[in-house]
């Protein structure tokens, strides 16, 4: 999944970063309202972690104008509790409302509720032949055991479910896997995929030669 | 508003303005009438005594000129029968005078020389009777009686014999008092319908007051924005109206302001203290290298850094509008004191190569040493933060008439003009993103603004963008320091 981190605290926007990356999210980071609306408009992602108070551009303004172009997910972070400020947050075109200062497991789990509701997959368990994947606990069993993946391996699991029925691009999947700064190798998918075929069963992950990969729903 | 206990205030009766008016409106009524009854009721009395006087005067005269007309001796001194009927029936002996009392009629009397009655009509029986003093032997003399009730007039007669006429003035009396209780109960009812008639005046008068107390009473810390509908703008009660109205305004405006500055004050505690949990949280979710902790402990330390600054600041402000009662203010040397803190924030200038240059006149000023400190370091620090590499800072201190005038010009970054008017706002900042790598919270301005004011003075900042910015401050010299220095 990849999430946009709009916060101008340099040290809390990469703190971000870092925590939503070893989550297995990859993740940008804009300083700024300006440049979060760019990079917002500009890529898919599949939710975005917008502050309120931002220089050049504040949040209210960069949601207003996401929201004539696009449905990303948004959860709003403010250091404002106000009751108004919620609500104002809300009816903005808002999904999510997070006061500072938070757990971080709170913003994952939030974060996952959102990207799940966004891709229509709202149930947290999902069943594909003999692998049950619990999304909101990031866990994978193989019949009743547990079969322990890498981060970006279940990253790769987690948007193929997500898109359950649909094709999903090598390209997608490096676009919302892997961030800007990532020195990503052509052959970095089929590393991941091969990873889980071996882990969880071949015919998982049906591969459609020269377009990408599917799991039927 | 709590209440008062029952007894300490006056009861609910004599606290209402319309009740007390009425109170004064009546007992102006009640003195100007009362005033003029018991006039007229004086009046009329004296009125109705004199023409009973002047009645039992030309009687008494009358029978006097009639005796001297047809009395030839003193013993002739009767009242012809036609006379004496108008006095009541004569008595056949006039020795016993008592026996038929004359009601309301006037009666009569003569005695002659030596005090025995020659004649006499029925007369009263409850005072008795006796010879009056001959009045002096002017003829038109003639001199008043008065026994209980009855009023009497003696008159010399003929031969030396005295004639006495007398009446009673109960009749008198009991038309007075008729005339007495009609004055009342006209007197009351005037009274009555004038009081209703000021009852519904002070209601019409007083309405705009209800009014305006019903609409009060809707403003509260929820609902701020209620107004007082002002109707006539020049009645005495538009004129309240739009005072109130006022008041309310500026008590919003505070209001908005205390909220808005509860609101910056938290965001700026918030976002520290966001970096420090979630740092935290992140650092303790598994096991780290040495290198990670000792990078999350050091953003912990730069967050912990940040609040302890918001902190201060906060404190710093709350003093100053806390006011100067806390510390006895004292005569400050300026110079050394500028002198000091340029080299206090030295280090910082090196570290952001900056450089500072000082000019101080000798010259003191009346005040409290640690704030003018506060003031002078944040706005030389504020020249030295907004600044760029290889630019100068100039403080330079010195008398004009009889102020200190401390210029603080940097040739930095400048402050777009739009910005330029709140500046000394709470935390109010240009660009949160350049402010935040300074450290900046966007409270020194104001705080030095609060310090200069409560010392007498004023603080003015003139900037260009690109070009610097520079802030002048104006403060009173000590008493015994005004006039130019040598």
């Amino acid at each position: 999944m990849r999430v946009l981190v709009v916060e101008d605290d340099r040290d809390l926007g990469k703190t971000l970063c870092d925590a939503l990356e070893e989550e297995g999210f990859s993740t940008d980071w804009a300083a700024d309202g300006r440049q979060g609306l760019a990079k917002a408009l500009t890529r898919d992602y599949d939710a975005i972690v917008l502050d309120v108070m931002l220089p050049s551009l504040d949040g209210w303004t960069v949601l207003n104008r996401l929201r004539e172009d696009k449905n990303t997910p948004v959860l709003i972070l403010t250091a404002r509790d106000a009751l108004t400020d919620k609500v104002r947050g809300l009816n903005t075109g808002a999904d999510d409302y997070l006061t500072k200062p938070f757990a971080l497991e709170e913003l994952f789990a939030r974060l996952r509720s959102l990207v799940r509701r966004a891709a229509k997959q709202p149930a947290p368990i999902v069943r594909v032949g003999d692998v049950t994947i619990d999304l909101s606990a990031c866990r994978v069993f193989k019949g009743d055991a547990e079969t322990p993946l890498s981060a970006k391996e279940y990253a790769t699991l987690e948007y193929l479910i997500m898109h359950r029925g649909r094709l999903v691009t090598r390209r997608m999947l490096q676009d919302h896997l892997y961030d800007e700064h990532d020195e990503t190798v052509s052959n970095v998918v089929e590393v991941y995929i091969a990873a889980l075929r071996k882990k969880l069963g071949a015919e998982i992950i049906h591969t459609r030669r020269g377009q990408g990969y599917i799991v039927h729903a | 508003m709590p209440e008062l206990p029952a007894r300490t205030r006056p009861s609910r009766w004599t606290r209402s303005i319309r009740v007390r008016l009425l109170i004064w409106y009546s007992a102006a009524l009640m003195f100007i009438l009362g005033g003029s009854g018991v006039a007229l009721y004086f009046a009329t009395r004296r009125a109705e005594f004199e023409d009973f006087d002047a009645q039992i005067e030309s009687r008494a005269r009358g029978i006097a000129v009639a005796l001297a007309a047809s009395a030839r001796s003193a013993a002739e001194c009767r009242l012809p029968e036609e006379l004496a009927r108008y006095f009541g029936r004569p008595k056949p002996k006039p020795d016993q005078p008592h026996s038929e009392e004359p009601g309301e009629r006037p009666y009569y009397l003569i005695w002659d020389s030596d005090g025995a009655v020659i004649d006499a009509s029925p007369l009263p029986s409850a005072v008795p009777l006796f010879a009056p003093k001959p009045p002096p032997h002017d003829p038109h003399k003639l001199r008043w009686r008065d026994r209980d009730i009855w009023r009497e007039a003696v008159v010399a007669g003929p031969h030396g014999t005295l004639v006495l006429v007398g009446r009673s003035t109960e009749g008198v009396q009991r038309h007075l008092q008729h005339f007495l209780a009609r004055l009342i109960a006209i007197g009351s009812g005037a009274l009555a319908a004038a009081l209703a008639g000021g009852w519904l005046l002070t209601r019409k008068a007083l309405a705009p007051i209800a009014k305006i107390t019903a609409t009060a009473e809707t403003i509260s810390l929820q609902n701020t924005s209620q107004r007082i509908a002002v109707e006539e703008t020049e009645s005495e009660f538009g004129r309240l109206a739009e005072v109130l109205n006022g008041a309310f305004d500026r008590l919003e405006q505070a209001l908005d302001r205390q909220v808005a500055f509860t609101a910056d004050a938290s965001h700026e505690l918030r976002t520290p203290l966001t970096v420090l949990i979630t740092s935290l949280d992140l650092a303790l979710r598994r096991e780290r290298s040495p290198e990670q902790y000792r990078s999350t402990l050091t953003q912990c330390l730069a967050a912990a850094r940040r609040m302890e600054e918001v902190i201060a600041k906060l404190l710093a402000l709350a003093r100053v509008d806390a006011g100067l009662a806390a510390q006895q203010p004292q005569t400050i040397d300026l110079a050394d004191l500028v002198r000091e803190v340029v080299e206090r924030l030295a280090p910082l200038a090196e570290s952001r190569e900056v450089a500072c240059s000082t000019e101080a006149a000798a010259l003191q000023i009346h005040g409290l040493p640690d704030r003018v400190s506060l003031m002078v370091e944040t706005i030389v620090e504020n020249a030295i933060l907004y600044n760029r590499p290889g630019g100068a800072v100039d403080v330079r201190l010195a008398v004009d008439g009889a102020n200190a005038v401390l210029e603080v010009s940097d040739n930095g970054l400048g402050v777009p003009a739009a910005d330029q008017p709140h500046l000394f706002e709470r935390f109010y900042r240009v660009d949160r993103a350049r402010s935040r790598q300074s450290g900046g919270c966007g409270l020194g301005l104001a705080i030095a603004k609060g310090i200069v004011e409560e010392h007498g003075g004023t603080i003015r900042l003139t900037s260009e963008e690109g070009v610097g910015t520079r802030v002048t401050v104006c403060l009173p010299l000590a008493p015994h320091d005004a006039g130019p220095v040598n």
